[in-house]
């Protein structure tokens, strides 16, 4: 009796339970099945977007790198507007407004920016069905940095212009920048320190900021970006640095740093490299002759590294990590320092020439495999002489040297990019020459050209991107173009 | 009899109870399992729309640094004073040039950084001429600059 009441009330509690959990079980595993399958198609059309889209920015940078490819070969072959591009047996070119590959539709936009500057936009859209559809564009710039610019020919050099001060300005370096021509001068004799011409027109060049005065007399000088450095023989600064970026109105004001040397009023010559100045300083024991600076534009300068070289610094050039100095000393008138790491000045392996007789290194120029170093005036040497730094920052002819009877002091040395190199100096009735550096080399007859300023040509600038020379004697300013 | 004592009908039931538990549990460790399948199936889904979406930006930032490095090869041919320390703004991007390096015509120095997103793409390159025409010693990318301070 028990028994079967036990086993009925089971039975009952169990077939309800049955039915709930058979109802609860089918609903549960529904669920699961609706979310797996569910997650499933979610996850399979998001990767397969994903793979869409990244398929289709790979397309896209294909196109910009075909488009490269076309500058490369031709700048003007990029022609404004909408195209397509296919790959023919002669490479990549426009064809039609867009092309089609594989689903993916793609296309180049190619707008000017200005002269030899392209904006270039790359886009790619498709759509296979209504969740897969999507586009990609990248946008870049592409410019004509690629193309050969002319130089004239400087063996048949003329005069343009002749601008002659007055006064006694006592002009010492010059440097381009732009469309302004800036000037050091001693103050010795009434000279302002620096003076600055506009040379938007190089044929008559208008000197600006005239009311402006150093108060000191100011050597050599560089120019980069906006900032005009100068080594002066002020006392207690003797780097200086302008702002330039108005030198029509060029004030006290625009003095943005400075740094005072050890001793008094020495520097003479100056290079800057990025934020790093370079600076050669007159012989003084025991000071070092030549610095490295760090320029700021929110701090003061401060001093990063000095080396000492046994004689007045006069000329430094930079070029691959290397200082190249024209200094004073008798038994090392041309030096090469390793400026990789200013804090840690060391001279690189060789250390430098000890060139023939004693007269001072007094301007360096260096220009691809080429370091030509000027001298004062001997009757026993040839004042210029080129080396070549081919395979070593120091020479080791041979080849070369290879030297130039100049009949004076060298003061001051430019070059175009190679072939032709503009001597200054003292020289009778040929105070400023154009040599080439081939012939030279050759042991041929290098003088192409010589110009009797009737004075000492002090500073000589090539102006690399308007092919026009600049030379300063005491009191002139001169310009010249080739023929 | 007492039911308690009943042999036959109540003995049985702990085994059921334990029949119960066993499908409860199975259900449960199904469940988790497939929840994370689930997840897991979601995520690679949300993660390959992520990657694609990164790739994208990482491409729009370089090609934003190549636009700088262009414009800065461009205006130093037609400006030595030319220091850099401009920003670019593209449709897709925009780019960022450090202070140029160097002076005049050779060893020059530009560091361009392109920007898309939070993605960011950098390139140091060397000139080693400007002039007659501009020849390139080094072109990279890096991870950080090193030749621009």
């Amino acid at each position: 009796m028990c028994v079967f009441q036990c086993l009925t009330n089971h039975r009952r509690a169990r077939s309800g339970s049955l039915l709930l959990e058979a109802v609860i079980a089918i609903g549960v595993f529904a669920l699961f099945l609706g979310g797996i399958g569910f997650s499933l198609i979610l996850g399979e059309r998001s990767t397969v977007a994903g793979g869409d889209r990244t398929r289709a920015v790979f397309l896209a940078e294909q196109q910009l790198e075909a488009v490269r490819a076309m500058r490369a070969r031709s700048f003007s072959s990029l022609t404004l507007g909408t195209h397509g591009l296919a790959l023919t047996s002669t490479g990549w070119t426009f064809s039609g407004a867009s092309a089609e590959e594989n689903g993916y539709r793609r296309n180049v936009d190619i707008v000017s920016r200005g002269t030899d500057w392209m904006e270039v936009t790359s886009n790619v859209s498709w759509s296979f069905d209504l969740p897969r559809s999507g586009s990609v564009s990248l946008t870049t710039y592409l410019t004509n940095w690629r193309k050969v610019a002319t130089i004239g020919n400087w063996g048949a050099m003329s005069r343009i212009a002749l601008l002659t001060d007055s006064g006694t300005p006592e002009y010492q370096k010059i440097a381009v920048g732009g469309n302004f021509a800036y000037v050091t001068s001693s103050n010795a004799l009434g000279g302002k320190g620096l003076y600055i011409f506009d040379i938007t027109n190089p044929a008559a060049p208008v000197r600006v900021a005239g009311s402006f005065d150093l108060g000191a007399s100011a050597y050599g000088l560089a120019v980069s970006g906006e900032r005009l450095y100068l080594a002066t023989d002020n006392p207690s600064s003797e780097v200086q640095v302008y702002d330039i970026s108005s030198p029509s109105s060029l004030a006290a004001g625009n003095l943005v740093n400075s740094f005072d040397l050890p001793r008094s009023g020495k520097a003479r010559s100056i290079a800057v490299y990025g934020n790093t100045v370079f600076v050669g300083a007159l012989d003084d024991p025991p000071s070092n002759q030549f610095y490295a600076l760090q320029m700021s534009e929110t701090g003061p300068m401060s001093l990063l590294g000095s080396l000492a070289m046994s004689g007045s610094v006069l000329g430094i050039s930079l070029q691959d990590g290397y200082a190249y100095a024209a200094v004073s000393a008798n038994a090392g008138e041309f030096l090469v320092v390793d400026i990789y790491d200013p804090q840690h000045l060391t001279f690189a392996p060789g250390v430098g020439m000890d060139l023939p007789d004693v007269q001072d290194g007094t301007a360096i120029l260096t220009s691809g495999t080429a370091a030509i170093i000027g001298r004062m005036n001997g009757s026993a040497i040839d004042e210029l002489i080129m080396y070549s730094i081919a395979d070593a920052p120091v020479p080791t002819p041979p080849p070369g040297p290879w030297t130039l009877e100049v009949g004076g002091d060298v003061l001051n040395l430019s070059g175009t990019y190679g072939r032709y190199t503009f001597i200054a100096g003292t020289a009778d009735a040929a105070q400023l020459r154009v040599i080439d550096t081939v012939k030279l080399e050759r042991n041929e007859a290098p003088i192409l050209k010589t110009y009797d300023a009737g004075a000492a040509v002090n500073g000589v600038s090539y102006d690399w991107q308007h092919d026009r020379l600049y030379g300063v004697t005491p009191s002139s300013l001169l310009v010249f173009a080739p023929g | 009899m007492p039911c308690s004592a009943s042999i036959i009908g109540c003995s049985k039931e702990p085994r059921k109870l334990r029949r119960g538990y066993i499908l409860l549990i199975s259900i449960l460790v199904i469940g988790v399992i497939s929840s994370a399948i689930l997840s897991s199936l979601l995520l690679l889904g949300t993660s390959a729309a992520q990657v694609s979406f990164s790739v994208q930006q990482s491409n729009q930032a370089l090609a934003a640094a190549q636009a700088c490095a262009e414009y800065a090869l461009l205006k130093l041919r037609t400006s030595p004073l030319y220091a850099g320390n401009e920003l670019l703004d593209m449709n897709n991007g925009r780019c960022e040039l450090l202070q140029i390096g160097g002076v005049n015509n050779t060893n020059r120095l530009i560091c361009a950084e392109g920007q898309s997103g939070d993605v960011l793409r950098r390139l140091e390159i060397v000139v080693k001429q400007i002039l007659p025409q501009t020849t390139i010693s080094s072109w990279q990318e890096v991870a950080s600059f090193s030749l621009c301070r």
